[in-house]
């Protein structure tokens, strides 16, 4: 099949089998890749009320039309899978060149099912599969796991892997590949060490057919063209997404101690330019990526090197738990790839430990004895360690993440977790920014910005407008946003470096034969938005408006310093956000798609 | 006395399309700004003669030459 | 004229190398590409790039003499008459010639300075200029 590697991989953990199965006409014409294989897939196979961490959860990995071929951006592969973190729905994109050898090996999807008894590795070159004994890798961090299956195999072959904080099956656990990419949200990593799965050794040569060959090229290169030409190719390189720490800290959006402020007195240290001219070496990108974001540091403080820190560990490991120096900020950011847990819901709970330590609440008994106050670098290391580990109280309460930390604590705590859905909010603070605001309410993993982000447009249009436009644009950038995760590709070039989206038409035609324009994309975006909402339905129980609710901070709770100081949402604006949502969604009022907007979609098959 | 200011991508609509303006020496950045009718809050990256500025209060010179950037699509 | 590379601007992408295999082969396969990307991580964290130098050393070495030159004085292997002794593999100083059968069954390849590669490069690390005197 043009532009696709032709097959699926089912790998069962528990019986040994590897089967493999032709990726079908339809699935592709219906689901693209990626992001929408994951959703099919899981909800076809997955039994409802699965537990997360058992054997019956599945994790796909999927990649796209655009993963490993000329195109700005093939590089990004989708996980998906039931969240431990959450309960419902959960995907993660991880970049770097997993998903090209993916391609190579002619894989268009591999589904991990069952669990194994032991610990295992899964061998994957070309046609050859195989389930190999992990027990010498197990313990290891996700860094010396990599460079241990490299040394073993050739650096030729791509390497997923999870650190002991998978392995401990903390529910925000991560998977590591290309020293510096993740896999990271919603515990994906929990569910591999719940599957006693360590790491994937990938390797594929064959090479990926398209249907117009000479189209392809020229749309290829066309795209690369408008890349280079962008007129801030050069500065987003530099700093990659570094490039907004400073403007979201001027503008009130830089989560600040547990986000009860949206500017940092301590920032400045944070900025892109400082952290540029003190600890970066290499501009380090995915695969086919002219605009790289990664910045490869090197940290003289610990004698260590870390891809990062990027913009949202800066904000969730720096800012929000009191850190400014931007070495320990990225000596934070290697702890929690190595030890593989997710960077910014680990901040996320460390912010929330440490109020509730300073408010008396969290006794020094229960910190094991850490003075876990806003600021202290060593504490938040040791927490990191304590939480991939599940040692002692506080890597105990807090491995489970902050809905259940504060559930278990009580004490007002539940106040002041912030998170959405059981996940984590990542590093916007939005006290008085009410697109981001509904973007947030209505991510479909949880707390997360990826789908929609719209903070210049909150400014644009005016910050605390209740209009039915900006719930119009957030609707629009979910369908939109999510597709680059359908079509095994990156986002950033269009959201970073403003390309002409267009150029992706011919691109697409060329590679798979069939025409799709954005608006047929975005239908397809639409399709799986509905999916991924009846998904959360059918494994929540009473799922519906009360999970789509922030944390009570943005309502009730304006700060006392920085640029939003003083300013806060109006709690019936949230309600009233949330209902022209829902309207404008053709759901009703508690956030359940209606019968005729399943039928408009075609998805009346899979209505809850 | 005078300095040349470069809005970049999607500030353009904010000065009728135009590439370069000249405005003005010896106000701050966020002066300059509000003179050229782009809000100073919508600029995320400002570069005076290839130096990246983060403070906008720093007053702009005869001959500098100012790149400023909004951050449209985010992260 | 030969293609020139600054390994610290390189990130890895490997664009190059899928541009390359198309130029070569008509296919979407960094494998099959004529110049390298080396990865030193984790540690010191940086890329190495290594690209023909067009030093013909290939050329003289070949026993099928099907490593030409064309009108720019660029080497290039004639596919068709190449009999896979692999003798020019081991001369070449930037190890960037190939031959791997499990890849392209029929033949040797090298770059023939198609310059693809460094209309993709997005750090521009890559580029093509006069070879410098030795």
């Amino acid at each position: 099949m043009n532009g696709y590697g032709g097959t699926i991989l089912r790998v069962n953990l528990t019986t040994g089998k590897i089967i493999r199965e032709p990726t079908t006409p339809e699935l592709a014409r219906d689901y693209i890749g990626g992001r929408g294989f994951g959703i099919y897939f899981l909800t076809k196979e997955v039994p409802i009320h699965t537990d997360p961490l058992g054997p019956e959860n599945k994790l796909i990995i999927s990649t796209g039309p655009l993963s490993g071929m000329l195109a700005p951006g093939g590089g990004k592969c989708d996980w998906t899978c039931k969240s431990p973190l959450t309960g419902g729905y959960a995907d993660a994109s991880m970049g770097g060149h997993f998903t090209a050898e993916m391609k190579y090996a002619g894989l268009d999807s591999i589904i991990l099912e069952g669990r194994s008894s032991k610990p295992v590795y899964l061998f994957i070159d070309n046609e050859k599969v195989e389930l190999l004994d992990a027990s010498k890798l197990w313990g290891k961090g996700a860094i010396d796991t990599e460079v241990d299956l490299k040394k073993q195999y050739g650096e030729p072959f791509q390497i997923a892997a999870i650190g002991p904080g998978g392995e401990n099956q903390v529910l925000f656990a991560c998977i590591n590949h290309d020293y510096g990419r993740q896999a990271g949200r919603g515990g994906v990593g929990a569910v591999m060490g719940s599957k006693n799965l360590k790491a994937i050794a990938l390797h594929g040569t064959g090479s990926v057919t398209v249907a117009d060959p000479d189209a392809y090229r020229k749309a290829g290169m066309a795209l690369y063209k408008a890349c280079k030409e962008a007129d801030n190719l050069k500065d987003w390189t530099r700093y990659g997404t570094t490039i907004v720490v400073s403007w979201c800290d001027e503008v009130g959006a830089l989560p600040t101690r547990n986000f009860t402020a949206g500017s940092f007195e301590g920032g400045k240290t944070l900025y892109g330019p400082v952290m540029r001219e003190q600890i970066v070496i290499t501009d380090k990108g995915c695969f086919g990526c002219p605009c790289p974001c990664g910045k490869y540091s090197n940290l003289k403080r610990y004698g260590t090197q870390v891809e990062g820190p990027e913009y949202e560990t800066i904000g969730m490991l720096g800012s929000d738990v009191g850190l400014s120096d931007i070495q320990d900020v990225a000596q934070a950011n290697l702890l929690c790839d190595d030890l593989g847990i997710d960077s910014i819901s680990a901040g996320g709970c460390i912010a929330w430990a440490m109020e509730a330590y300073e408010k008396g609440v969290l006794s020094k008994d229960e910190t094991d004895g850490l003075d876990l106050k806003f600021g202290n670098v060593d504490a938040v290391f040791a927490t990191i360690r304590k939480i991939a580990a599940r040692e002692g109280k506080l890597g105990t309460l807090l491995s489970e993440g902050t809905k259940r930390a504060a559930l278990k604590i009580g004490k007002g705590t539940q106040d002041y977790a912030i998170h959405i859905k059981g996940m984590e909010q990542s590093a916007y603070a939005i006290h008085n920014a009410t697109a981001m605001l509904i973007s947030y309410m209505t991510c479909d993993v949880g707390a997360h910005h990826n789908r929609a982000w719209a903070i210049t447009y909150d400014l644009q249009v005016g910050r605390d407008k209740v209009v039915p436009e900006k719930v119009a644009r957030v609707i629009w950038l979910q369908h939109f946003r999510p597709m680059f995760d359908v079509l095994g590709g990156c986002r950033l070039q269009w959201v970073e470096l403003g390309i002409d989206r267009d150029l992706y038409v011919p691109l697409l035609e060329a590679m798979t034969g069939t025409r799709r324009t954005w608006e047929d994309l975005e239908r397809t975006g639409e399709r799986i938005w509905n999916l991924t909402r009846l998904y959360w339905m059918r494994e929540v129980d009473g799922f519906g408006r009360s999970w789509d609710q922030p944390s009570p901070r943005f309502y009730t709770e304006p700060p006392a310093t920085g640029a939003t100081a003083g300013q806060i949402t109006k709690p019936e604006d949230v309600q009233k956000l949330l209902d022209m949502y829902y309207e404008q969604r053709g759901w009703d009022s508690d956030g359940h798609p209606k019968h005729e907007t399943l039928e408009k979609l075609n998805l009346v098959e899979f209505a809850v | 006395m005078t300095i040349t200011l470069r809005p970049v991508g999607h500030l353009k609509s904010y000065v009728k399309g135009q590439e370069e303006l000249t405005l003005p020496a010896g106000l701050s950045i966020r002066e300059t700004l509000k003179e050229a009718g782009i809000p100073p809050e919508l600029v995320a990256l400002v570069v005076v003669n290839d130096v990246h500025q983060t403070d906008k209060e720093i007053l702009l010179r005869d001959g500098d030459v100012v790149r400023v950037m909004a951050v449209i699509g985010g992260g | 004229m030969r293609l020139y590379a600054d390994s610290s601007k390189c990130s890895g992408c490997n664009a190059c190398r899928v541009a390359c295999s198309l130029n070569l082969f008509g296919e979407t396969n960094p494998k099959k590409a004529a110049l390298i990307i080396e990865p030193h991580f984790p540690a010191p964290g940086v890329y190495n790039v290594k690209v023909c130098t067009q030093c013909g050393e290939c050329a003289l070495v070949c026993p099928a003499e099907c490593i030409k030159q064309d009108e720019r004085g660029v080497y290039y292997v004639v596919q068709e008459d190449c009999i896979m002794c692999e003798a020019c593999v081991p001369v070449c100083p930037e190890s960037v010639m190939f031959m791997d059968a499990s890849l392209v069954p029929n033949t040797a390849w090298e770059c023939d300075l198609c310059g693809d590669c460094v209309e993709v490069c997005g750090t521009s690390a890559l580029w093509i200029a006069e070879k410098e005197l030795a």
